[in-house]
């Protein structure tokens, strides 16, 4: 009874099993420049490179790992196959700068701190005087966090009331399923929920003005033990040409060379 | 070690050790009417049981962020009830808690029930006794390797959580910030120094409090080797 029963099992399974495998989409391979570039990328920057990526015939072909600045830098310290890292602060790169493992850091992007949400023509005091929970990315670990946590301090807010994400996705689906009034996040998020979603509720925001908080300067560098260098600088320098950062600047970051006062 | 350590630290044991004493309170009889149910919807019960195993715990806690915004009849309703959010506070994490450790509490359990359960009953229903006190007298001393088993795992299944706390918890010291979260923000923070002495804690205490268990618990089935539920009601009396 048992033996047959177990053959049954078998039967099923073996038939799910091979009827899952025969459903899994078969990946193309071919890469016409030879070996792909890895890119590191810091989440919050992840679905911007994608976009940048995507629109450049020369890099679709760029494997892109993201994961958040802290983790990469220990799996980049640790002799992941990392061809250019890009980080959320300037902080992980100049580290690993220091430690003898990558080229010279370059500021690729610069992040903007904005309130969210914020219907129009209430201020930053009142929002948070309103607020029961704010969500902040942990600015022990994430650098909107640490711009927030400067705010907050100068307009004296209650610590009972935050809630520190992991990084700034998090606090955004804090405040995106409600359970945070208000949550500290960057404009690129905002933009990017706002294009796949479509809804309006995503562009009600306040934009933190740049010279209250220390500027969230983001850096890029190449590894050393990387085998493209010449095509990882190559990849850089498109980063910070002109063009790109041009289309980061409608994406919600602040171009490089751009002066504070730039800030809209 | 410094405070904020000693504070996570605590937090975790206190948070697995309710964990448990809440899974065994509402687990044994739990078990013990699954174990004697026999109807066509007990492979269905028991794959529920075994669902958290499956679900990554961030998954797990996503939908619990869904499931109890404010917004959200439930979410509405626990605040009613308890007063407070049901996410970053220590209720929150500790339903999460319980809700992510029930298969490891469960299964021994039933299992144990499923192998003693009938033996015993019969006996004590020869001998005349009731059998609320057949139960309490002689079922439960007789699975007792197996209770302590199931409190062993849940305890130590609580104490490594990781993913479900970082998504409901909001990460505050002495409310949700356990040991796992802490020695996270350490590795985030390069702070790798920190990180070690806190690991090596949690791991010698949870070895020394590990070993304790096993060394009271000579006939126990250790892990590993319990029966896991599926697989023994396949070959148990349910088929009959």
């Amino acid at each position: 009874m048992g033996k047959c029963k177990l053959r049954q099992f078998i039967f099923v399974f073996g038939v799910i099993f091979s009827f899952a495998c025969s459903q899994a989409p078969i990946h193309k391979q071919d890469s016409k420049q030879g070996k792909p570039l890895t890119i590191a990328v810091a989440s919050n920057f992840y679905l911007t490179a994608k976009l940048l990526l995507a629109t450049h015939p020369y890099y679709q072909n760029v494997k892109l790992v993201s994961g958040s600045s802290g983790t990469l830098y220990a799996q980049a310290k640790n002799g992941a196959p990392f061809d250019v890292y890009l980080a959320a602060n300037s902080y992980f790169p100049q580290q690993l700068y220091k430690d003898g493992l990558s080229n010279k850091p370059v500021d690729y992007a610069q992040g903007k701190l904005v309130l969210y949400p914020v219907a129009t023509g209430k201020s930053l005091e009142e929002i948070l005087k309103q607020s029961n929970r704010i969500a902040i990315a942990n600015p022990d670990i994430a650098p909107y966090g640490m711009a927030a946590k400067q705010i907050l301090e100068r307009n004296l807010v209650d610590n009972t009331k935050l809630v520190f994400a992991n990084n700034v996705s998090q606090a955004f689906q804090f405040v995106d399923t409600g359970n945070v009034d208000t949550a500290f996040l960057a404009q690129s998020l905002l933009y990017h929920a706002h294009q796949q979603s479509k809804r309006a509720q995503y562009s009600q925001y306040l934009l933190l003005p740049l010279d209250t908080y220390n500027p969230i300067m983001q850096q890029a560098t190449i590894m050393l033990n990387s085998n493209k260098q010449a095509l990882a600088q190559d990849f850089l320098e498109y980063l910070v040409s002109k063009e790109v950062q041009e289309g980061i600047a409608n994406m919600g970051y602040l171009a490089v060379n751009q002066k504070l006062d730039d800030n809209k | 070690m410094n405070l904020p350590d000693f504070t996570a630290l605590l937090l975790t044991f206190k948070l697995a050790l309710i964990t448990v004493v809440v899974l065994l309170v509402l687990g044994i009889p739990f078990a013990w009417v699954i174990s004697r149910y026999k109807g066509a919807l007990k492979p269905f019960i028991e794959a529920v049981i075994a669902l958290p195993l499956v679900l990554p715990p961030t998954v797990l806690g996503f939908y619990l962020l869904i499931a109890f915004s404010p917004n959200s009849t439930l979410g509405s309703l626990w605040i009613t009830m308890v007063g407070d959010q049901f996410v970053f506070n220590f209720a929150g994490i500790l339903i999460g808690s319980i809700i992510y450790s029930t298969p490891f509490v469960l299964q021994p359990l039933i299992a144990a029930f499923e192998q003693q359960g009938e033996q015993t009953l019969q006996t004590t229903k020869t001998l005349g006794i009731p059998l609320f006190k057949g139960v309490l007298i002689f079922l439960l001393p007789s699975i007792k390797p197996a209770i302590i088993t199931a409190a062993t795992l849940g305890f130590a299944h609580t104490l490594g959580e990781f993913g479900l706390i970082l998504m409901i918890g909001g990460n505050i010291p002495g409310e949700t910030q356990v040991v796992s979260i802490a020695l996270f923000n350490y590795v985030e923070m390069l702070d790798y120094e920190s990180a070690h002495m806190l690991a090596g804690t949690l791991l010698l205490i949870s070895f020394i409090t590990l070993s304790l268990l096993y060394k009271f618990n000579k006939h126990n089935f250790r892990i590993g080797r319990f029966p896991v539920s599926s697989g023994n009601s396949k070959t148990g009396r349910y088929e009959k």
